[in-house]
């Protein structure tokens, strides 16, 4: 329980910890402790930093003296670049690569004074919706070890789950901050495409990656999320997020409108959508939406539409691994470069990248581009301009996150590709057209259940403002093995 | 549209990649499957519009972002790449080779 019940977890967090400023670097070292024998269970940490490491990081905030996010955990996914903490994506093939510098938003999450304490498990390059194609650990579901813990960002939502004061940094190309989100019952926040730098992140597929935010507080979020957007030279493709969201409408104390997709709805689990109509009802009895009911034509092309785009840029962004530059070093280099780089693609590969770098070579080849890639991209122009055509008249929309609740682990691996993929239809549609959405959890029996709200482009605010009202409604609730940090630092420290 | 075996193999030597006999007829399978999925974006009325290469349409983005008065960087990490390099004696990259 928080001692502060009106602070946000940051605020709490930094009131305490600032009255034992001599005992921060043994917190560390006994947090760490302990998640490291949880994560031998859990599996939501690929690699953490050393003792010196944690010394420096320490050392660091103490000389900037930054009081925004001072001292405060944050965990980063595992195909963002953390300087000296190896960084591989999930994959064997980036096996031993330890980058020479931060990701943009590591960069600014330690100039604010954050504390990196891991690197996150993860599918293979974020190619999944279950984390069950990572190379490496396999996450576990928080509140039930059986259960799969979502993907891509399966550790990072994990994690989440269990540490009352921490901030995920997570990655977002199809849904893989929504799923896991929904999926151990915490808070999933997938910005606007374009806003957040990429500059350090692993690419998966350019323009549908972005860098998001988990956690158990809407406030530290937000905050997390003020740091992160910017200017930033090292990324081209980044728009500027003050300029557009000051012109975007504000939200006054009215209800919010929401429209309701109910042909999608429909379609999922039964526990699912009862859970999500309590929601709704229960908002709309408080005021706080009104609810219209809209259908979007081409959501049923949807998922098409996103592997096609997804594979054909990652077959491209793949190319780069083949032995010579990063990870995986090749020892033997008597073969010709066409054997030699088959060779090591085809060893340390997993099978689920393969089957996309197939997939979107295929849809690039000439004779298939315009049937596929010229197709799918048209898709996405009518999806996002059915889509604006619904804010004209809306603030959000919203549905359940995902379709299912969490599977047994071994029922997830009997799923064919194309079942899978067909679960990603509710998250897919806002991050084929960039739009922002946020995960929020409903219920936690007989497994999480998440409510996924989408706003208009630059209207990250909206999501804020429901988050709040969310809080006081729908609070988090802990998984048995939940690590309390403030019960930490008052009892043992 | 059937992806035949002879169009896998053209696929799996542009991609740089190699399977087992066993990993192609699964691979085939899939994506036999998935191909027939999606073949539904064969109904989609679209061809009047543009392709979205990017989720926005914002014009400026260049202007926002990167500017003629950003100071160039200089890239401070050289010595790291050739730590992490295969190296000859005069400094040249081992790399495979390039004629048969």
């Amino acid at each position: 329980m928080s001692l502060m019940m009106n602070l946000s977890r940051l605020e709490e967090f930094k009131q305490l910890i600032l009255t034992k400023r001599d005992k921060i670097k043994g917190f560390y070292e006994i947090l760490l402790e302990k998640l490291l024998h949880l994560n031998e269970r859990f599996g939501f940490f690929h690699s953490w930093p050393s003792e010196d490491q944690l010394e420096n990081f320490i050392a660091r905030v103490e000389k900037s003296g930054n009081e925004d996010m001072q001292y405060y955990p944050v965990s980063v996914k595992d195909n963002i670049c953390t300087k000296d903490l190896e960084t591989t994506a999930g994959s064997r093939i980036l096996d031993g690569y330890v980058p020479p510098f931060d990701a943009t938003v590591v960069k600014r999450m330690k100039d604010g004074g954050g504390i990196i304490i891991g690197k996150t498990t993860m599918d293979e390059f974020g190619f999944g919706t279950f984390s069950l194609n990572s190379a490496h650990e396999i996450p576990r579901n928080a509140f039930d070890s059986s259960r799969v813990a979502g993907g891509s960002s399966g550790g990072a939502a994990v994690l989440t789950a269990l540490l009352s004061h921490h901030i995920a940094l997570a990655v977002s190309t199809g849904g893989s901050i929504s799923c896991p989100a929904a999926f151990n019952g915490v808070i999933g926040f997938t910005p606007t495409y374009g806003v957040v730098s990429r500059w350090g992140l692993i690419d998966y597929a350019n323009s549908l990656d972005k860098i998001g935010l988990m956690g158990r507080d809407i406030n530290d979020i937000e905050r997390a999320f003020s740091r992160m957007v910017g200017r930033d030279a090292k990324d081209a493709t980044l728009v500027d997020y003050h300029l557009h969201s000051k012109n975007m409408k504000k939200n006054g104390l009215k209800p919010l409108k929401v429209a309701i997709l109910d042909d999608v709805i429909e379609n999922c689990d039964p526990l699912i959508v009862k859970s999500f109509w309590k929601a709704m009802t229960r908002l709309q009895e408080e005021q706080l939406i009104e609810i219209t009911h809209m259908s979007i034509t081409h959501y049923e092309f949807s998922v098409a539409a996103y592997y096609i785009i997804a594979t054909a840029e990652v077959s491209t962004n793949l190319a780069r691994y083949c032995g010579l530059r990063y990870g995986k070093l090749a020892e033997n280099f008597e073969d010709h470069f066409d054997e030699f780089f088959t060779r090591q693609r085809s060893q340390f590969f997993g099978m689920e990248a393969k089957r996309r770098i197939v997939l979107g070579t295929f849809a690039r080849m000439a004779g298939y581009r315009d049937k596929y890639y010229l197709k799918a991209m048209k898709i996405r122009r009518a999806l996002i301009e059915e889509i604006k055509e619904i804010f004209r008249g809306n603030d959000l929309i919203a549905t359940p996150t995902m379709p299912i609740l969490a599977p047994k682990i071994e029922d997830a691996r009997s799923l064919s590709p194309i079942e899978v993929y067909a679960l990603d239809i509710l998250t897919i549609p806002p991050n084929l057209c960039g739009f922002p959405h946020a995960s929020f959890p409903i219920d936690h029996e007989p497994s999480p259940i998440g409510c996924q709200f989408i706003a208009n482009h630059f209207q990250e605010s909206t999501l804020f403002h429901v988050g709040r009202f969310w809080k006081e409604m729908f609070p988090l609730k802990e998984p048995k093995d939940h690590v309390n940090v403030l019960d930490l630092m008052e009892n043992e420290i | 549209m059937r992806l035949t075996e002879e169009i896998l193999d053209r696929v799996l030597k542009n991609a740089r990649l190699e399977i087992t006999a066993s990993e192609k007829q699964a691979l085939l399978k899939d994506l036999e499957n998935i191909l027939e999925a999606f073949a539904v974006i064969d109904q989609a009325k679209v061809e009047h519009l543009e392709p979205a290469y990017h989720p926005l349409d914002v014009k400026s983005r260049i202007d926002e972002n990167v500017r003629t008065d950003d100071e160039p960087e200089i890239f401070e990490h050289v010595e790291i790449l050739r730590r992490r390099l295969k190296l000859n004696s005069e400094g040249y990259v081992w790399g495979p080779k390039t004629r048969k």
